[in-house]
């Protein structure tokens, strides 16, 4: 078996008394769509503070693309080509949508100390900025001063901003938080055609959506990993039951936030 | 020489005690409030002014400190009423820049009012005297005392934060402002009082200062200065961290001046007692930028 | 974002007005747009910083009195030649950006305020204390020379010179804010964590933006210099600092034009109070206090047309 493009291993962070990630293990593999659920105060958002760099572990190593990243900083890990989405709505408020995710895709056409050029006529940041508006839909509304948008297109515009610098890996907090059915069904298929391109590790509580979507599942407890793998296999197995998905079953029945 | 030592020692800590009135009120409003107040400086000033001018009118000493205490704090309140609370949602970008032009306002009203010229407040005689040091050397006792009176003050500062519960409705205030509301706090009355209390402190260090230095146009913004290194140094929002960083300050502050041009010469000695607070400060910044007791916000 | 996609109409007239000045043959009147355009310059400067960067310093006037003493100790060891003069007070003035952004920028909020401010007075005091550069009484200069021809004393030559140096710099400032670097900067400003979470070092490109702010304000420095003809440690204080920001308050910040139009409306309420009383603050505090709490863009959007 190949190296896995994200390889969490012994993952552990304290905080003080409390540990909330103990000897966590995970891997993703490029193009597949990975998530990691369990309930509240499970550890989840620790784990991905860890892998995007903004939090330090206690213990343990992370390894992507071939390198230990461990020690490397936030934008240090962007410029590998790991992306990530906010739960909370984070953009360039006074930027257009254009420039947002031009912003986002200039990070990734070499370095920006040019101070003479116009940035908007550098071919190759505008084409991925339309290309990537294109993708999620919202090429339609890319002069729109980003603050006046409303949530739903804020949600499309993270993921826009994450898919113009052409990752290899996209870190998703709760990309459906707050998102009606419609909407949500929408994102799943986005989600769903960008699998071919990157790989995407997400955070997800609405079950509907993980078990359309995911190739694999990692749950959460406590801050230990309890289950890896397919979703048949997570759906099936009793610790799973016991700590979070209770009786569960196939089919409508979950209400969204 | 030691003697020497020994008073200049003793003033570098009345230095701190100082300084810690001073910056124990700006770091309580911006702990509680999130408000930057450059004017704080100006409150200093008026304290010492109008310490002096009762002073000059009854010649009781104790007098003027009461009736100044009263008025810095009622001065306060009426800012806080009338200009602050209108900054309070503001960018500190606004904050920054309003009591800006209240420092320049007060600088001026202070000429207006009591003219150009510097004002002195005599020692009062019945605390004139000095104690005698190891060695032939002597010490005020009035700055003795007034040492002394500031260390009293953060001693009550201390009991009322950590024991009363006004205290522990401004600790919390310190953490999440909003769940202060939440709690039924009426949060104008409390920034009132927080106000009142810190334009006091600031008031109390002028007019006590007011014997020892000259009482003048200005003489609040080196203080208000020094008084933001304090607070970067202990930590913003931390009243141990600003205490703990007077003192430090104060001592590296008095002791530089008096030591630095004997082992520099009179050229170089001043500038680089000048650069001895900020470098400090730019030391503790790069070990820790969140100050010595600050607790690391977002 | 400010976009400059038509020529707005009368921020241009204004200038070409002020650029007319020695046309009318009053050397009050040309020194005194000389100033304006001088603190125009440094107050662009400082917009780059706080209104393109987000960077709220409360020390810049450090930079530019640097820019200034560079020009004076300069001539006080003999050399008047311009051509020394503007390279020494922008290569002192960034040299000293470095440092000072260096440091406060591992800050931010609050403590970046407070961290510039106290470095600003930090070469305050320096200054106050090299009695041999004058101290406290300050030191008098002659003003530069371009070649031994063309000198500077002349003020109507001085007048364009700075105007042609305001407007090259205006130029150069209007193409960095357009540029990718301008467009990383602001980026910052609006969102640091989602900056860097993108893969952009926000440490480096602030304090590079820092850095330039220094060396724009270094040059205005040099310039007041010889406008002068004096400096003193005054040019270095807090209040001169806050006096830049009230000019790009009134100015409208993010803008770039508007500060100069900021530094015309300060200047001018200071003159004509000054000569009604000696307490001008007593009017323009509560005055400043009230732009600070209603004013929104400043002397600049009351200048552009509505449709946006």
């Amino acid at each position: 078996m190949s190296e896995p493009l994200l390889h969490v291993r012994g993952l552990t962070r304290r905080f003080g008394g409390l540990v909330a990630n103990d000897n966590v293990d995970l891997a993703v593999e490029a193009a597949e769509i990975h998530a990691l659920i369990g309930p509240n105060g499970a550890g989840k958002t620790t784990l991905i503070a860890q892998i995007a760099g903004q939090l330090s572990p206690s213990d343990g190593a992370i390894w992507f693309d071939g390198r230990e990243i461990t020690a490397l900083k936030p934008h240090a890990r962007a410029a590998m080509g790991l992306s990530r989405s906010f739960q909370v709505t984070s953009i360039f408020p006074t930027f257009s949508a254009f420039e947002n995710v031009a912003l986002a895709a200039q990070a990734r056409c070499g370095h920006s100390f040019r101070f003479w050029a116009p940035a908007r006529g550098v071919e190759e940041i505008n084409r991925r900025a339309v290309s990537a508006l294109a993708q999620v839909g919202l090429d339609g509304k890319a002069e729109a001063k980003a603050a006046d948008m409303s949530h739903g297109d804020h949600r499309l515009l993270e993921i826009a901003m994450a898919l113009a610098g052409q990752p290899k890996l996209i870190l998703m907090d709760e990309p459906t938080a707050g998102m009606g059915t419609a909407e949500s069904q929408h994102l799943v298929a986005l989600l769903r055609r960008l699998r071919q391109d990157c790989a995407i590790l997400l955070v997800e509580h609405d079950m509907d959506v993980v078990f359309s979507l995911a190739d694999r599942i990692t749950v959460l407890d406590n801050g230990r990993s309890i289950a890896s793998g397919p979703p048949q296999a997570i759906r099936g197995d009793e610790r799973v039951r016991a700590a979070y998905l209770g009786s569960y079953r196939t089919g409508p029945s979950v209400d969204h936030a | 020489m030691s003697s020497l030592l020994v008073e200049q020692f003793l003033n570098g800590i009345q230095l701190g005690v100082m300084l810690f009135l001073m910056a124990a009120g700006l770091t309580l409003i911006f702990g509680i409030m999130n408000f930057l107040n450059l004017a704080h400086g100006a409150l200093y000033m008026m304290g010492a002014f109008f310490a002096a001018t009762i002073l000059e009118w009854s010649g009781s000493f104790l007098l003027a400190i009461l009736l100044g205490l009263a008025a810095s704090a009622a001065l306060g309140i009426i800012l806080d009423v009338v200009a602050f609370r209108r900054l309070y949602e503001r960018s500190h970008f606004d904050q920054v820049l309003g009591t800006f032009a209240l420092i320049l306002f007060f600088n001026d009203l202070v000429v207006l009012l009591w003219g150009p010229e510097p004002r002195y407040m005599p020692v009062p005689d019945w605390l004139s005297g000095s104690i005698p040091l190891s060695g032939d050397g002597s010490y005020p006792i009035y700055r003795l005392l007034i040492t002394g009176v500031g260390l009293g003050v953060a001693a009550a500062l201390y009991v009322l934060i950590a024991h009363t519960r006004t205290g522990m409705l401004i600790r919390a205030g310190a953490t999440n402002r909003e769940m202060l509301s939440g709690l039924g706090t009426n949060v104008r009355h409390l920034s009132m009082l927080v106000f009142g209390l810190g334009s006091a402190m600031a008031g109390l260090a002028g007019m006590i200062n007011g014997p020892l230095i000259a009482v003048q146009v200005g003489m609040g913004d080196a203080m208000l200065i020094v008084a933001f290194v304090v607070i970067v140094i202990g930590g913003i929002g931390s009243i141990a961290g600003a205490f703990v960083a007077s003192i430090i300050v104060g001592i590296v502050d008095t002791l530089g001046r008096f030591l630095l041009p004997q082992w520099f010469g009179f050229t170089a000695g001043p500038a680089l007692a000048s650069m001895a607070n900020y470098a400090l400060m730019a030391a503790v910044l790069l070990a820790r930028p969140q100050g010595l007791l600050g607790a690391r916000r977002g | 974002m400010l976009r400059f996609d038509r020529v707005s109409t009368v921020p241009v007239l204004a200038l070409v007005l002020i650029a007319m000045t020695p046309v009318l043959g009053q050397p009050y009147l040309t020194r005194f747009a000389t100033s304006v355009l001088i603190f125009g310059l440094v107050a662009m400067s400082l917009d780059l910083l706080v209104g393109y960067g987000g960077m709220i310093s409360f020390g810049h006037a450090a930079f530019f009195g640097l820019g200034a003493y560079a020009a004076a100790v300069l001539g006080f060891h003999g050399i008047h030649s311009a051509f020394v003069a503007v390279p020494v007070a922008i290569a002192a003035a960034s040299a000293a950006a470095l440092v000072i952004g260096g440091i406060s920028l591992r800050t931010s909020g609050v403590y970046f305020i407070m961290i510039t401010l106290a470095f600003a007075e930090m070469l305050f005091y320096i200054a106050h204390a090299l009695t041999i550069y004058g101290g406290d009484d300050g030191l008098k200069i002659v003003r530069n020379s371009l070649i031994p021809l063309i000198s500077f004393s002349n003020p109507t030559t001085f007048f364009f010179a700075v105007l042609l140096v305001f407007l090259a710099t205006f130029l150069l400032s209007f193409r960095l804010t357009r540029s990718r670097f301008g467009r990383v900067l602001q980026g910052i400003r609006d969102n640091p964590q989602r900056a860097e979470s993108l893969g952009y070092d926000t440490y480096r490109y602030q304090l590079v933006g820092f850095v330039m702010a220094g060396a724009l304000a270094g040059l205005a420095g040099m310039l007041h210099a010889n406008l002068n003809e004096y400096v003193s440690p005054d040019l270095l204080n807090w209040v001169q600092s806050g006096d830049l920001l009230i000019m790009l308050i009134l100015g409208g910040v993010g803008t770039l034009i508007g500060p100069v139009f900021g530094a015309a409306a300060y200047l001018s309420l200071q003159e004509i109070l000054s000569m009604y009383t000696g307490h001008s603050m007593l009017v323009l505090g509560p005055v400043l206090l009230l732009v600070v709490l209603f004013s929104s863009g400043g002397i600049y959007a009351l200048l552009m047309p509505r449709a946006q």
